[in-house]
């Protein structure tokens, strides 16, 4: 490279720096002529801003999801516990008129014979419900049947157990991921 | 200047306290769902709890002296304990006292309690026939 083309190149340079610098200069020149500064963040104040924005968003995001799964989850174990409660009410009202336990097959787990030979209260399993269910049986024949529990969800999650008069049953509902188990005793007190 | 709109500092704390408000009535609402689900569960697990230790006995019988053979106990739900309370029929005064007596009439008194205290207590009688 001769010395003529590098004195041209940098002159070049010179008067492109040249003239960004006028521009520059144009600008600053225009602020006085409004007589105002131009609005505007600078890029801290942009990151920050966008920052605190984020995490705002992040912990409203998160306060809502967890007002959901909160509910969510109490609704469920409020249900589990209803069934809970009406289950144990039906089987120590069943049980206080009961003078034997009679374990059933396929669905049914049971039947409750009473002092009248006529009238009996047979448990069983609704599959496609998931419910736990009560008959009254008026001479071998279903009159009414009551949904005792509506989150069982197996038939396996009911166990009738006898010892002689003292008949043991123990319950888990599930709704959900959560479940609820409860173990109680009741005395067939007519025998 | 112009056109730079803002908020007068009023403004902004109206806003802040209808703001905490707000977060404050979710907070309290979520709170009394969860101290009513706690409450369900205590109510549900002490009644068949109570329930289940007093059927227990009525099974079992009457004893003369619960104090030699004492009456079966149900195993709490973790949690909780179950109490079993006995006052013995006094025929001479027409009361029930605390001393053994077998005046052939009992009442129990079953005591559910958690941490916090009692919950749920049930009462019933045993005959000796």
């Amino acid at each position: 490279m001769s010395w003529g083309q590098l004195r041209s190149m940098f002159s070049g340079r010179r008067t492109h720096r040249g003239s960004r610098s006028g521009s520059y200069r144009q600008i600053r020149r225009r602020q006085p002529e409004d007589g105002r500064r131009e609005a505007g963040f600078t890029l801290p104040e942009m990151l920050i801003a966008a920052f605190l924005v984020a995490s705002a968003a992040g912990l409203i995001a998160t306060a809502i999801y967890q007002v959901f799964i909160v509910s969510q989850g109490g609704n469920a174990r409020l249900s589990e516990l209803t069934d809970l409660e009406s289950a144990a009410l039906w089987i120590g009202r069943d049980a206080t008129e009961a003078v034997s336990w009679t374990p059933g097959s396929g669905i049914a787990y049971g039947t409750f014979q009473t002092t009248d030979p006529s009238i009996s209260y047979r448990y069983g399993f609704i599959g496609a419900e998931n419910a736990l269910a009560r008959q009254v049986l008026v001479s071998g024949t279903p009159q009414q049947t009551l949904r005792l529990a509506r989150h069982i969800a197996n038939q396996g999650d009911v166990v009738f157990s006898v010892s002689g008069s003292l008949v043991t049953v123990s319950i888990t509902a599930t709704s959900g991921s959560t479940s609820q188990s409860a173990t109680f005793n009741v005395s067939m007190r007519a025998q | 200047m112009r056109g730079e709109a803002g908020f007068s500092i009023a403004e902004e704390l109206v806003s802040l306290a209808v703001l905490a408000l707000g977060v404050g009535v979710v907070i309290a609402g979520i709170y009394t769902g969860v101290i009513g689900v706690r409450t369900k569960h205590g109510s549900v697990y002490s009644q068949t709890l109570a329930r289940s230790q007093l059927e227990l006995i009525l099974d079992d019988g009457y004893h003369p002296d619960p104090t030699a053979v004492p009456y079966p106990t149900a195993a709490p739900e973790p949690g909780f304990t179950v109490q079993v309370g006995v006052e013995y029929w006094q025929t001479s005064s027409g009361t029930f006292v605390s001393g053994v007596r077998n005046d052939g009439l009992q009442r129990l008194t079953v005591t559910v309690s958690d941490a916090n205290g009692p919950l749920q207590q049930l009462e019933s009688y045993l005959v000796d026939r």
